[in-house]
């Protein structure tokens, strides 16, 4: 029988945040590919005019994958971590394929994770910035889930405390302290 | 690995203590824990540098880009029948481009809207009903909007395409006479008279919106599009100030109304109140409500009058004034009630200037400004009878016998087209361009598509290249074996040497001798300060002449073959043009102003004499009556206006039917990176300072790494800003025509010092940090002039370089009157020159760049005052800066940065910005930051045929 997608991603989200651990393996490519695909549809629907942010695709996404009917705020909250989770992976594959591969003189960028990765430089960050937050995490793995959802998924403030139910003042002590950890971190001190 | 959450705590505790008591406070808290200690030291040493880390996620950096990709794909792509051509400039309502209607086969101004109000179906709606509103405005003085249209991806405008200069270009050159303020203004007056009747209200008045044609008629721009292009209701809604607007639109708010200063409900009489102050600044050119922060400006608009006409322009007469002054009464009741009382007064007064009636209407309640006005009423009118015939001169007569042109885009890569030149018979043209670093010289057919590389088989920088007027040899300037001018076959083989010098040929009519300047330049407002004289010679023989020792490239030799024009440099840094005889002697002056001239070309007849110059703003194209046997130019410069911000390298085709030019967008901005002097490396991680399309360069950063100082070019302004390190909080502390230039830090931070031409050549100055106590340092011989200024690490002193000569240190406290100057010993060298960049911190000795007369080339240079020595320490290398240890040094060059150990002479490349170039690099005391400026540029050869 074949479920439709949103039902079946809105009963991923409620049994995840159940704790069940494998609804979310189950759920992470359903949206990884959702996000792929808007990524790489932006470059179409987009001539000028206006900038597209993180957030906003996620928002979208989050409209488009889940059913609209379940009004539940958790289900946004899950989805919200999810969706930055899948962003960061999406990126940081991007970027490990990119590091390894020959590109000759002027590129054409055909999708936004494309345009992310832009140079070997900056596919190299993205790599050693993953590495470094996998230790952040290792070390604290609460600064590790801001960093995600503020950088990879565009979050604010607000909506990171709402996601990991934590104060503001949580959050932003836990980010400013998180991003100089990192930035060291990378400077290779 | 230790429990973070401890050195979490510390950390964030010290953040709250001022950082000079951090390490007490760390001492206390870690005790004898030196390892605790040294962690939370080490991750405070990054504080400041993580704020802006990673804040932008990933995907936002990337839409922004193929955002600005996008833009640029613009040109040459078509929306619905209008096919956009090139772009015309950017403001805070979008972006406006030339376009070509195939429908109708007509050129217009197409104004792309964001696309954010599209996006909500109920701003739609209004912004379409608004829209048709304001395309329904039909009257002379209104810019006529042709259709508002929609494609899937954004609103776009399309109107008539106005060839005219904005107001605000005008006020620029010059202020107006109270005849052509009058003039103007009723035609505004008129336009505004038709919206108001018709319920829309500009909203925006300003004198970038209002653009006067060459035939001297207004239109007023962008009605109802402030309301239209924002988010709210009627009250507030300005865009704010701006430093770093695409098009360096600056002080928006400074037209704006009390009312809508404090965010009032703003009605017809807001229009009426911003009309008035571009009255005022017309006939003044100051703007009466300024300030050097938005607060300020809102402050003088709500709760002060500016000072009366009369005292900036005694010319002025009483009525104008006092017409001016009731528009711009603060309180809606006192001012104008409606734009057609106003445009009676403006009326009356043009057919009775030597009437007071408007005068006499006015009750004397303003007290302050206008008791000034006690001046026998006879006087005014003897001075407006004067005036009569002093302002015949109007915009008006203007000789239109060249205007219409077709444009025609001949190149189109990424990077830069330059050095047009058309052959004789009209059909190609050559250029240069660069690929993979080199120069190379292209042949191209005017209609074909494809390019024929002439030099592809050398491996040196071959440019500038000339047809011959038989078109069958072509000369260039190669770097290949030493360097010089050569001279090919027109299909590329057969080269030859002709001379190991020389930039920019020129042919003689007679295709027999070769004319050259010394020194090379690509822009003309940094060229170097070496005299570069100018030769002719034998492209047979090799016979050569000295035409003349004067300053003088880019020679241009007339079609009578009888004088050359060229340009170079005039007393106080100014660029200038000059004609001379092919045998020598006197150079006769074409020009002589604070604007930049250069590119000069004669008209195929001999009659008139072309040139580029950024007299009226930007680097347009000009030209002057002249004698092309005696060199004696007649009546002043004409504009012949191209539809670019910035063109050069003109040259006419032999039938004079058409011109080839170069179009170029340059910008630059700052950047900062960390930087590790142990390992020489840079941080990974360079950040944007400042964005713009502006010319924003020469960075400093203070002492205490809280400020940067930096200056910018604006349109025809160059002034010194400062801003909080990361850019943030832009404050403009010089705001004049002049060109002040290269400002630096004293070590204090307390003043700054820079350069300026203010009293027509460049000079020293310092003043305050703010901007206040400004105070002339240097005054230099005639023939010399001030260039970078460097301070000593005590800030005891402050060196001024001279132009073709050594730095003189000077005492920062006093006057130029005070002064005794301090020379540095001469190495008895006179063919070098020395400019110091950078005292060491141990105050011993300086490291700056030496040049050679005759050679293009700077290397780095040391002097030390123990032993009053002089050192060639690098054979490359333009601005340089020690590192604390006295030893080694940071430079750059080209499109690299550079560290050199100026002892053992070893360098390493820290930086490479190719394809773009490194303009300038400033290095924090502590060694732990760079900040530097990057120029990028796109130029295109563009053909323009005359109808």
């Amino acid at each position: 029988m074949i479920v439709p997608p949103e039902k079946e991603v809105t009963r991923l989200l409620e049994a995840w945040s159940h704790g069940n651990q494998e609804a979310l393996d189950q759920l992470m490519p359903l949206v990884y590919e959702e996000l792929r695909q808007m990524a790489k549809n932006y470059m179409n629907s987009q001539s000028s005019g206006h900038t597209l942010q993180t957030t906003a695709l996620i928002h979208e996404a989050y409209l488009k994958l889940a059913d609209q009917r379940e009004k539940r705020w958790q289900n946004r909250a899950h989805f919200f971590a999810v969706a930055a989770q899948a962003m960061r992976h999406i990126l940081v594959d991007h970027a490990r394929s990119h590091q390894t591969q020959k590109r000759g003189g002027e590129t054409q960028i055909i999708s936004l994770e494309e345009a992310a990765i832009i140079s070997k430089e900056r596919a190299n960050e993205l790599v050693a910035l993953d590495e470094a937050l996998k230790n952040l995490s290792a070390l604290d793995e609460r600064k590790g889930q801001v960093v995600e959802l503020r950088y990879f998924g565009g979050l604010s403030v607000e909506e990171t405390a709402e996601v990991l139910k934590i104060s503001e003042g949580t959050v932003l002590r836990d980010w400013r302290f998180a991003k100089t950890w990192l930035l060291r971190e990378l400077s290779g001190q | 690995m230790r429990d973070l959450a401890k050195i979490e705590e510390i950390y964030h505790q010290a953040l709250q203590i001022p950082s000079e008591k951090r390490d007490e406070f760390l001492r206390n808290f870690c005790g004898n824990d030196n390892e605790l200690r040294n962690e939370v030291e080490s991750l405070l040493s990054f504080d400041e540098q993580a704020k802006d880390f990673i804040e932008t996620p990933p995907i936002d950096v990337a839409a922004n880009l193929i955002n600005e990709q996008n833009k640029e794909r613009l040109i040459g792509r078509s929306f619905n029948h209008y096919l956009i051509l090139e772009k015309l400039g950017a403001g805070g309502m979008g972006e406006v481009y030339l376009a070509e209607d195939t429908k109708l086969n007509r050129k217009v101004a197409l104004k792309i809207l964001p696309l954010q109000f599209s996006q909500d179906a109920e701003r739609r709606k209004r912004f379409e009903k608004e829209a048709r509103a304001v395309s329904a405005l039909n009257h002379p003085n209104i810019i006529t909007i042709y259709g508002i249209e929609k494609t899937e991806d954004f609103n776009f405008i399309a109107t008539e395409l106005i060839e005219g200069k904005t107001l605000r270009e005008l006020i620029a050159e010059k202020p107006f006479s109270p005849k052509e303020a009058i003039e103007i203004g009723i035609q505004i007056a008129d336009a505004l008279d038709s919206a108001h009747s018709l319920g829309i209200i500009h909203r925006d008045i300003k004198p970038a919106n209002i653009m006067i044609r060459q035939d001297g008629i207004v239109k007023v721009l962008d009605f109802g599009l402030a309301k239209l292009s924002k988010h709210g209701g009627d009250s507030g809604d300005f865009e704010t100030r701006d430093h770093t607007a695409p098009n360096g639109v600056m002080g928006t708010i400074n037209y704006m109304s009390p009312e809508q200063a404090l965010g009032e409900t703003v009605d017809f009489r807001t229009d009426i109140f911003s009309f008035g102050v571009v009255l005022y600044e017309m006939l003044t050119g100051v703007k009466p409500f300024d300030g050097i922060s938005d607060a300020a400006i809102y402050n003088a608009t709500i709760n002060h009058n500016p000072p009366a006409l009369s005292e900036v322009n005694p010319e002025i007469p009483l009525a104008l004034e006092k017409i001016v002054f009731h528009t711009i009464e603060k309180k809606l009741a006192d001012r104008y009630q409606t734009i057609s009382e106003l445009k009676r007064d403006l009326q009356e007064l043009k057919e009775n200037p030597n009437s007071d009636l408007v005068a006499k209407k006015f009750s004397i309640k303003r007290k302050s400004n206008f008791a000034k006005f006690a001046v026998p009423i006879s006087a005014v009118i003897l001075l407006l009878a004067v005036s009569y015939f002093l302002f015949s001169k109007s915009l008006l007569n203007q000789t239109a016998e060249i205007k219409n042109f077709n444009y025609t885009q001949l190149t189109s890569q990424t990077g830069e087209e330059v050095f047009p030149n058309l052959s004789p018979d009209g059909k190609s043209f050559l250029y240069s361009s660069r690929e993979n670093g080199k120069w190379n010289i292209y042949l191209k057919q005017i209609d074909g598509s494809n390019q024929i590389n002439l030099t592809k088989n050398s491996n040196a920088d071959d440019k500038q290249a000339v047809f011959s007027p038989d078109g069958t040899q072509i000369a260039f300037r190669s770097e290949r074996d030493g360097g010089g001018i050569f001279v090919m076959n027109s299909n590329g083989e057969n080269v030859k040497r002709i001379t190991n010098v020389g930039f920019y040929p020129s042919w003689s009519p007679d295709g027999k001798e070769l004319a050259f300047g010394i020194d090379d330049f690509s822009e003309p407002g940094s060229r170097t300060t070496v005299p570069s004289q100018l030769w002719r010679i034998n492209a047979e023989t090799g016979e050569k002449h000295l035409i003349t020792e004067h300053d003088g490239v880019q020679p241009n030799w007339s079609p009578n073959g009888k004088r050359i024009a060229f340009w170079g440099l005039n007393s106080g840094g100014q660029r200038d043009i000059w004609t001379i005889s092919v045998n020598g002697g006197d150079a006769v002056e074409v020009t002589s102003d604070s604007s930049i001239d250069w590119n000069p070309f004669w008209s195929p007849d001999g009659k008139f004499l072309y040139f580029v110059s950024n007299r009226s703003g930007s680097m347009n194209l000009w030209r002057i009556a002249i004698n092309e046997n005696s060199g004696k130019v007649s009546g002043n410069p004409e504009p012949i206006t191209i539809p670019s911000n910035y063109s050069g390298f003109f040259n006419f085709a032999h039938d004079g039917k058409s011109f080839a030019y170069v179009q170029t967008v340059n910008y630059s901005n700052i950047f900062k990176t960390d930087f590790d002097s142990k390992t020489e490396t840079l941080g990974k991680y360079p950040v944007e300072i400042t964005k713009g399309s502006k010319i924003t360069t020469n960075p400093e950063i203070s002492a205490d790494n809280q400020y940067i100082t930096f200056d910018a070019i604006g349109d025809k302004q160059e002034d010194v800003f400062i801003a909080k390190a990361d850019g943030s909080e832009i404050r403009q502390l010089t705001n004049d025509i002049y060109k002040d230039r290269a400002p630096r830090w004293s070590p204090d931070g307390r003043r700054i010092a820079f350069f300026t031409d203010e009293t027509g050549k460049y000079e020293g100055y310092v003043m305050n940090a703010d901007g206040s106590e400004r105070k002339k340092v240097t005054t230099f011989a005639a023939d010399s002039w001030s260039q970078l200024p460097v301070w000593s690490p005590d800030g005891k002193r402050v060196i001024f370089n001279s132009r073709n000569g050594y730095p003189i240190i000077f005492d920062p406290d006093k006057e130029t009157t005070e002064q005794t100057p301090q020379y540095l010993p001469d190495e008895g060298n006179p063919k070098r020159w020395f400019m110091a960049y950078s005292w060491s911190f141990d105050g011993k000795k300086l490291i700056g760049y030496g040049r050679d007369v005759e050679k293009p080339e700077s290397y780095l240079m040391t002097f030390d005052f123990t032993t009053n020595k002089y050192k060639v320490v690098s054979d490359f290398g333009t601005r340089a800066l020690w590192l604390a240890d006295n030893k080694r040094a940071i430079f750059y060059h080209g499109d690299k940065i550079y560290l050199l150990d100026t002892e053992t002479k070893r360098r390493k490349q820290l930086l490479s910005v190719a394809p773009n170039r490194i303009q300038s690099v400033s290095l924090s005391k502590d060694n732990r930051s760079i900040y530097y400026s990057v120029q990028k540029s796109e130029s295109d050869i563009w053909l323009a045929n005359i109808q």
